[in-house]
């Protein structure tokens, strides 16, 4: 990726130390960093104590392709398309802990659309399971006797049949 | 054995990630779903048994009840029952509700439900599909709806006609 503008670099610093230099103009789509920004509490290395390196270098490989520029109408389209692309093919993780990461990275650095597109992946691989499938996927212990679970299913009966 | 303690720890890992998600991530999770996968959730544990009653944004459609399309009358009983049960069970705010009934004939059942939705001071969206009938009569109940939309004729793809609502009404 090009970029003639000669933007402030701002530095980020993960749970685990590592630094990241991070254009101003991308970086901005976090709310809770252009907060920052604009309270003057970024001239120094913006610690991020919730998130991984690994995870917020996924984080900045998104609001960089998502802070590229379309040059024109034509271009718009195909930028749109590539964004698609792009968007369906990175929350294709290897590790479902990974997806979470990301919603709570997501969430913590305040970035909508990436909440959203990983809210949305979690959802889309939840929702054609079956109970067993999704309690084993993330591994939630049933602590329902078999009397309380009987009774929530007869609750949402309408939902269960 | 060893692949095994590795899947182990693998899992517990997970769990330790689900058990730390913030409950209103988990309702923005369930709000991209069906509705009925999202009630679904409540029999994976006890903490799970009441996120979807904080869901901020409710919505259905024909497709909500599972039963074939030729079943119109059950349908509907089953359809507005289901709508009845959220409502009643639902305790956080409802922001945004949408009910897409296609040919379902309904008629008295929608003004309940809109009416009863009208006392939700919260709700910032309310979106009416029904191809048979304008609902222009019962819109006076939403004195805080922000945002009405009511759905007119029989196109699905076609949108809504905001229109309709105010010529009826005259």
């Amino acid at each position: 990726m090009s970029s003639s503008s000669s933007s402030k670099m701002i530095e980020l610093r993960s749970s685990d130390g590592e630094t990241f230099h991070v254009e101003e103009t991308v970086v901005l789509q976090s709310e809770t960093i252009k907060q920052m920004i604009d309270d003057d509490c970024a001239n120094a290395a913006i610690p991020l104590p919730n998130v991984t390196s690994m995870t917020l270098a996924k984080v900045i490989e998104y609001i960089k392709k998502h802070a590229e520029k379309p040059k024109d109408d034509d271009d718009k389209k195909v930028a749109e398309e590539d964004l698609k692309k792009f968007d369906a093919e990175f929350v294709k993780v290897d590790q479902e802990s990974m997806l979470f990461d990301l919603v709570r990275a997501a969430n913590y650095l305040n970035i909508k659309s990436l909440l959203d597109l990983t809210c949305q992946a979690v959802a889309d691989s939840i929702k054609d399971l079956s109970v067993e499938e999704v309690r084993k996927k993330f591994n939630i212990q049933n602590d329902f006797t078999p009397e309380e679970e009987a009774k929530v299913r007869k609750e949402n009966a309408w939902a269960f049949d | 054995m060893e692949s095994r303690l590795r899947k182990m720890k693998v899992q517990s890992f997970d769990s330790a990630i689900i058990s730390t998600i913030p409950q209103s991530i988990i309702e923005n999770i369930l709000i991209r779903m069906p509705i009925r996968d999202a009630i679904r959730t409540s029999i994976l544990s006890r903490n799970w048994r009441s996120y979807w009653k904080s869901m901020p944004k409710l919505v259905f459609d024909d497709k909500s009840v599972e039963l074939p399309s030729n079943c119109k009358n059950l349908k509907k009983l089953k359809l507005v029952s289901a709508i009845v049960h959220v409502l009643i069970h639902h305790t956080g705010s409802i922001l945004e509700f949408h009910l897409d009934v296609g040919e379902l004939e309904m008629d008295s059942e929608f003004d309940q439900i809109i009416c009863y939705l009208s006392r939700n001071n919260n709700l910032k969206t309310l979106t009416l599909n029904n191809s048979w009938r304008n609902l222009t009569m019962v819109i006076a109940c939403n004195g805080d709806v922000v945002e009405f939309d009511v759905g007119l004729g029989s196109g699905v793809d076609r949108g809504y006609s905001d229109d309709g609502v105010g010529s009826d009404d005259g």
